[in-house]
């Protein structure tokens, strides 16, 4: 077969055949050298200071450690109670039930706090309806509303009991606010809590929860002071379908129609809201981080 | 193959460069972050429960860092508590961050649950709360008795799970791991500067919103 070669090509015999035109020798410039082995040197400088400082930190932590007595801790049943202010009528078994627990059942105070203050997730008790706690730890028990720990305190607990620590939350006057933690439009919050919003026919919280919030018995929760997150983690459950025990079914339409950011956006501005409506709002202090 | 050295040095810059855009800098930008206002250092038995979430490998499933409102509203939702900054884990060495979430993120479980009876009965049998948990049950943590001597801590269970005519009481162990579970929490009140620097995933900066 005959090969056309072009014209400026030069003839076979006198090609190199090591020769690539293409391909030249550039050597690495010094500076870039110079640039990769300084961050790398940068970086090994680094890596050894850090270890040094790290186990410096570690010989002192340990040497704190073997100086320091190691704590005892106390037996779970010697909790001092710290008197809620406000309560009234107070029962020695709810007391023991706050306090120690009833058979498997925990303490209440354990993680509602010791004033039934609630953080994050965890509910805040004081100032609840007294019917409204009842039917919850009751719907608890039937599995109504679904939540584990509860069931298996409930399931520790008589209907007697139930009424009693109800009582025992109704009567805490607690008037610390929660700090907005949801990062939700406060402005936003307020809209919905006072005027709802009637494009997606959602109602003002306070048409049914109280005008400041703060809860109607015997059906209507508080939800000024309340925890922001359990708010939002409330709302989402009704939007889910996962709570269903209100009465009528009202929450769960009511949160299947709200979007998301408004959810939060309320759940902050709710919690920011001191718990009972007083003259003058700024007198309750904003609650500090529970312990 | 016959311009391997500049390959070589072309690979090495790279990675010089991915080293000092991901470790270095980032390493010199927090390596001097007082630690956060509010975080307290852990106590000794603290220490000693740390330890134990070591050894027992709880980090494979458990993460310790919950996600910020701009990533997703899903661990809000949770209960999990606000996203932290690298300042919240100045104390921990080694930071126990995670990966999995096979369970629950635990960067606030003591304040989401500071019940230690709650703790104690669910590493002794988390089925005995939750019929459907997969995490694995630590009875070598607790020990069993005829009847509790004077400062034992009894294990709370309910019947099914009740050795018969006997009572489980907590080891040193668990009661020190349980310290350390509740000390877990990142809820107080962070600074601006924290709020400067957290990852804020998609959401808009304060400058650009509206």
């Amino acid at each position: 077969m005959k090969k056309t070669q072009p014209r400026d090509r030069p003839a076979q015999g006198k090609v190199d055949e090591t020769f690539d035109p293409w391909e030249q020798v550039r050597p690495v410039p010094l500076f870039v050298l110079a640039v990769v082995f300084a961050l790398a040197f940068w970086g090994l400088l680094t890596y050894i200071s850090e270890y040094n400082a790290q186990k410096r930190g570690l010989e002192q932590k340990a040497e704190a450690n073997l100086t320091a007595p190691v704590q005892p801790v106390p037996p779970a049943e010697v909790r001092s109670l710290v008197q809620a202010p406000g309560t009234a009528n107070l029962d020695a078994a709810a007391l023991q039930m706050v306090a120690v627990g009833k058979g498997q059942a925990w303490s209440c105070a354990s993680c509602h706090g010791e004033a039934g203050q609630g953080n994050l997730n965890t509910p805040r008790l004081a100032g609840q309806p007294a019917d409204y706690l009842h039917k919850q730890l009751q719907d608890f028990k039937s599995g109504l509303r679904h939540n584990e720990s509860m069931a298996f305190v409930a399931r520790a607990l008589s209907d007697a009991d139930m009424a009693k620590l109800a009582t025992y939350y109704a009567g805490i006057d607690l008037r610390t606010r929660s700090a907005p933690t949801l990062g939700g439009d406060l402005a936003r919050g307020r809209v919905i809590a006072e005027k709802g919003d009637w494009k997606t026919d959602v109602p003002a919280c306070f048409s049914c929860h109280g005008m400041g919030g703060e809860g109607v018995a015997p059906g209507f929760p508080a939800l000024a002071g309340q925890k922001p997150d359990y708010i939002f983690a409330q709302l989402t459950a009704w939007h889910e379908g996962e709570r269903k025990n209100s009465p009528q079914a009202l929450m769960e339409g009511i949160a299947r129609r709200m979007n998301v950011e408004d959810m939060r956006a309320v759940a902050d501005y709710l919690g920011s809201l001191p718990p009972r409506p007083s003259p003058a709002p700024a007198q309750a202090p904003l609650s500090a981080s529970t312990p | 193959m016959n311009r391997l050295v500049s390959i070589f040095v072309g690979a090495l810059a790279i990675l010089a460069f991915a080293t000092l855009m991901l470790v270095i800098i980032p390493g010199a930008q927090i390596r001097d972050q007082a630690p956060t206002a509010g975080l307290v250092d852990y106590s000794p038995q603290q220490l000693a429960g740390r330890q134990q979430y070591v050894s027992q490998g709880c980090v494979y499933c458990h993460s310790q860092q919950p996600r910020a409102a701009g990533q997703t509203l899903a661990d809000m939702a949770k209960g999990w508590g606000p996203a932290p900054t690298a300042s919240d884990f100045a104390f921990d060495r080694p930071h126990q961050l995670g990966t999995m979430r096979t369970g629950p993120d635990l960067l606030n479980v003591g304040a989401r649950l500071p019940s230690a009876d709650w703790h104690l009965t669910h590493l002794y049998q988390p089925r005995a709360i939750f019929d459907w948990s997969i995490m694995p049950a630590y009875p070598y943590l607790f020990k069993r008795k005829r009847a509790a001597d004077p400062g034992d801590v009894v294990v709370k269970l309910p019947p099914e799970y009740q050795p018969e005519g006997e009572v489980v009481v907590a080891t040193q162990e668990a009661l020190d791991l349980v310290a350390y579970l509740k000390g877990l929490n990142r809820t107080y009140q962070q600074g601006p500067v924290d709020e400067r620097i957290r990852d804020e995933g998609y959401a808009l900066s304060k400058g650009e919103q509206q």
